[in-house]
């Protein structure tokens, strides 16, 4: 399935970092915060009921909504409706957790890989909420249960960055190379996969070079994928179309053909969660807004941004530089996907791959569309994206859809060439809302529709069964009044003949 | 966006910058053959489709500078002053500028919207309205005497000419008018096109697609009828076919966006182009043929919507 040569995307680009950008590896652990604050929503941006109530005492690991695990221990002091990194920008219920500074976590036992059952292990991994750490923060287990589904499936380890400028899974592998791969060949040989890739940028060295003495000290099944700094080649379905060959649509997940594509930072998570770790922090890169300087932190979720970037900017003089700068401010995400958050003590979630600190680039003037077509020419997915542009903002879905706004993976390559300076992607977005939105309301409107309907069948029959009742009464009481009428006739014969007698 | 990457994006403004500088070898040929008459009809027609772009932008209540500055309007203005016969009366340039500007443009709802071609609604209009005046062209004279242009004797292009002979019933090769002067800038033209290809500005479909229909279309008429009809080599070198193919079809506002719709779109233009130059009263057929495409380009969008990219 795996093809000979490694396809390039039908679009794309190929961005480069700044010349002489400093990039540093090392991972800086964040201290332990007095304050997290936890959202109640998952990635399907369902909204969660909480386990706990205020005032409640958790410990570190404990699952305060479904999918959701206290990052330390402590005591819910609030439960409010909060900021959360999203480009919506909208609330939602969150939990707010005070640590008590005593780093408790709940105690699980090993789950050994030949001893234990897939139910367990699947199970395990749920328990430790372990989610996508590239970017979608899928639910791992379930991404999993599904390629079970298929033998021999192909695995991808995803360690191609989302964007210029993040650099999280680089720094991972360059620290923790044996046990990336001890934890890929672990699941390799859970899932019997018979493929096993490594997908890396070529540009990456050190991390390659320390990838491949692992490899040989390991000496594992798994094969490096190098492949050359194409954007967005960091996305699920642009790079299983250039390993694989098999273009996905419509929101279809590779698991469907067999594929399990997984974040190199989450397969790390899956083994540690074996060994009964808690997946409750993430790497995530903090990076001025010119790219040039970069550094990597291991923050647990639900810290507030705002402290993320200060101790960021603590450790490196670039990043206090950039935040001090004017018009600075702080993006979630990179530069393409990447928006401007509003409130600092917006927490860090499995999503959030990078911190964009410094002074906003100033916005050209937008003009009109002149049908260029260098947006199509880009799109990863071939779409085409000037056509996409005038249905979703004349409010068109249905042309929208046909032009497959579906198919858009956001990846912002249309706006970062468009002459006119349109910024397509955030229409997009906008457009891909108000689809949800629509679909919503007519899958409400079939679920009411169907209410209404057996409502209606149920009054039908009730009236029915009252009036099957009804009739059943009236013959009864007909039959006795008859049979009152027949007695009296028979007691006025017998009256009668008595005085004949 | 941020633009860290240094990506060599371009804007509007600098598209259309590249195209007209793709212009000046024809231009300066034109003006070398037929006079300044060519410089006064492009002045002419921008300063009056900048000014109605101004009295939009100002009903609108927009900006007007960055409108004009984008230079599509300046394009559209140079490539129709180019289409026109120099001497022209100012009274007619005047209303083929606003009816590019105001009927090409902005009734649509401005830079973007407009299903026609700009230029060539302008160009349909004054040879629609005005005939006789817009297909005398003055004879190409050299430069010495291109002062006295303006009083040299009106004459009809190499196709005018042909035009006139069939109808006498005399054979193409008793034409006296060299076509030299128009193969010459032509060739420049696609000198400009080869250019805008190079740098990436337009893309090869439309102008190819154009030519071979338009060479193969006349080459089937050659083959019947060898008496009336010019080789069709020169054809490909008259008239307005190599500015018509890279300058005028490749307008992306107007052309359809996906790969096979804009092979086809060429190919209709260079179709009808030599039907009309061969069977209707007109001389040059390619704003016609460019028009009539147009209609047809959101037939085409829609036909090859979930086509892989242009
Ligand atoms: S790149 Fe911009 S101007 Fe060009 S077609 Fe796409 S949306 Fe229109
Ligand atoms: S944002 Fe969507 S339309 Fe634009 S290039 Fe990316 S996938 Fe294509």
């Amino acid at each position: 399935m795996i093809k000979e040569s490694i396809q390039d995307l039908p679009g794309g680009l190929a961005l480069q970092t700044p010349s002489g950008a400093h990039i540093d590896s090392t991972l800086h652990a964040m201290p332990l915060q007095t304050h997290y604050y936890l959202p109640l929503v998952n990635y399907q941006r369902d909204v969660l009921q909480p386990n706990v109530s205020v005032g409640d005492k958790v410990m570190g690991g404990e699952l305060i909504a479904s999918g959701v695990i206290a990052p330390t221990s402590g005591t819910i002091t609030q439960l409010t409706h909060h900021t959360w990194p999203h480009p919506s920008l909208t609330k939602v219920k969150t939990l707010t957790l005070a640590a008590d500074g005593q780093d408790d976590f709940l105690t699980l036992p090993n789950i050994t890989l030949c001893d234990d059952s897939a139910e367990e292990k699947l199970q395990r991994i749920e328990r430790c909420s372990v989610h996508g750490l590239g970017g979608a923060g899928f639910n791992t287990a379930k991404k999993i249960q599904r390629v079970m589904e298929h033998n021999a499936p192909t695995l991808i380890v995803n360690a191609v960055e989302c964007e210029p400028g993040i650099n999280c899974d680089d720094a991972l592998i360059q620290n923790h190379s044996v046990a990336v791969i001890e934890a890929c060949d672990a699941l390799c040989k859970w899932l019997n996969v018979s493929n096993a890739l490594l997908a890396i940028e070529d540009d990456k060295t050190t991390a390659i070079e320390k990838l491949t003495q692992a490899l040989l000290a390991q000496q594992s099944t798994m094969q490096l994928a190098p492949l050359s700094a194409i954007y967005p080649s960091g996305a699920e379905s642009t790079l299983v179309q250039r390993l694989t060959g098999i273009q996905l649509t419509q929101g279809q997940p590779a698991a469907k053909f067999g594929v399990l594509c997984i974040n190199v930072a989450t397969v790390l998570a899956i083994h540690q969660a074996w060994k009964g770790l808690f997946s409750a922090q993430r790497i995530l890169s903090v990076t001025t807004q010119d790219l040039k300087h970069s550094v990597n932190l291991q923050v647990r979720f639900g810290t507030p941004i705002d402290s993320t970037v200060q101790f960021a900017a603590s450790v490196n003089p670039f990043i206090a530089k950039s935040l001090n700068e004017n018009r600075a401010s702080v993006s979630v995400g990179g530069p393409l996907s990447g928006f401007t958050q509003t409130n600092d003590s917006t927490p860090v979630m499995a999503t959030s791959n990078a911190l964009l600190v410094g002074a906003m680039p100033i916005k050209k003037p937008q003009s009109a569309c002149i049908r260029c077509t260098d947006c199509a020419t880009v799109c990863p997915v071939n779409l085409l994206p000037q056509e996409l542009y005038s249905a979703v903002s004349a409010q068109d879905t249905d042309t929208a859809q046909r032009y497959a706004l579906d198919n858009c993976i956001l990846c912002g390559c249309c706006d970062l060439v468009c002459p006119a300076n349109i910024p397509l992607t955030s229409w997009f977005q906008h457009g891909k809302d108000e689809l949800k939105h629509q679909r919503a309301a007519e899958q409400n409107a079939v679920m009411a529709k169907a209410r209404s309907e057996k409502h209606n069948t149920r009054e039908q029959q009730r009236a029915l069964d009252k009036a099957k009742a009804d009739a059943q009464r009236r013959k009864v009481a007909a039959q006795r009044s008859q049979s009152a009428i027949d007695i009296k006739a028979a007691l006025e014969r017998v009256k009668n003949k008595r005085p004949s007698s | 966006m941020n633009n860290a990457f240094s990506l060599p994006t371009r804007s509007t403004g600098n598209i259309m910058m590249n195209v007209m500088l793709a212009l000046i070898p024809g231009t300066v040929l034109m003006v070398y053959w037929f006079g300044a008459g060519i410089i006064v009809n492009i002045s002419v027609i921008m300063l009056v489709s900048v000014a109605c772009e101004a009295f939009v932008q100002m009903l609108r209540q927009r900006p007007a500078t960055p409108a004009i500055l984008d230079g599509s309007m300046l394009l559209a203005a140079w490539l129709l002053g180019l289409c026109l016969p120099p001497g022209l009366p100012l009274f007619e340039l005047i209303i083929g500028a606003a009816s590019m500007s105001l009927l090409g443009k902005h009734v649509f709802g401005g830079l973007g919207q407009n299903p026609f071609n700009p230029a060539m609604v302008g160009y349909a209009v004054l040879l629609i309205s005005f005939p006789k005046t817009m297909t005398a062209w003055i004879s190409p004279t050299e430069f010495s005497q291109a002062a006295n242009a303006w009083d040299s004797i009106t004459q009809a292009t190499v196709l005018d000419r042909l035009r006139d002979l069939e109808r006498q019933g005399l054979s193409v090769y008793e034409h006296t008018l060299s076509p030299w002067p128009w193969n010459a800038i032509n060739v420049a033209w696609l000198f400009g096109g080869l250019y805008l290809l190079a740098r990436g500005i337009i893309r090869w479909h439309i102008p190819i697609a154009m030519l071979l229909s338009a060479a193969v279309a006349h080459g089937l008429h050659y083959w019947a009828f060898p008496q009336h009809t010019l080789p069709p080599s020169s054809m490909l070198l008259s008239g307005a076919m190599m500015l018509g193919a890279f300058f005028i079809a490749t307008d992306p506002v107007t052309a359809p966006s996906s790969l096979k719709a804009r092979l086809l779109y060429g190919a209709g233009i260079g179709f009808i182009t030599v039907a009309l130059r061969s069977f209707s009263n007109y001389p040059e057929g390619i704003a016609f043929a460019v028009l009539l495409m147009n209609c047809a380009v959101p037939l085409l969008d829609r036909c090859f919507v979930l086509e892989t990219k242009p």
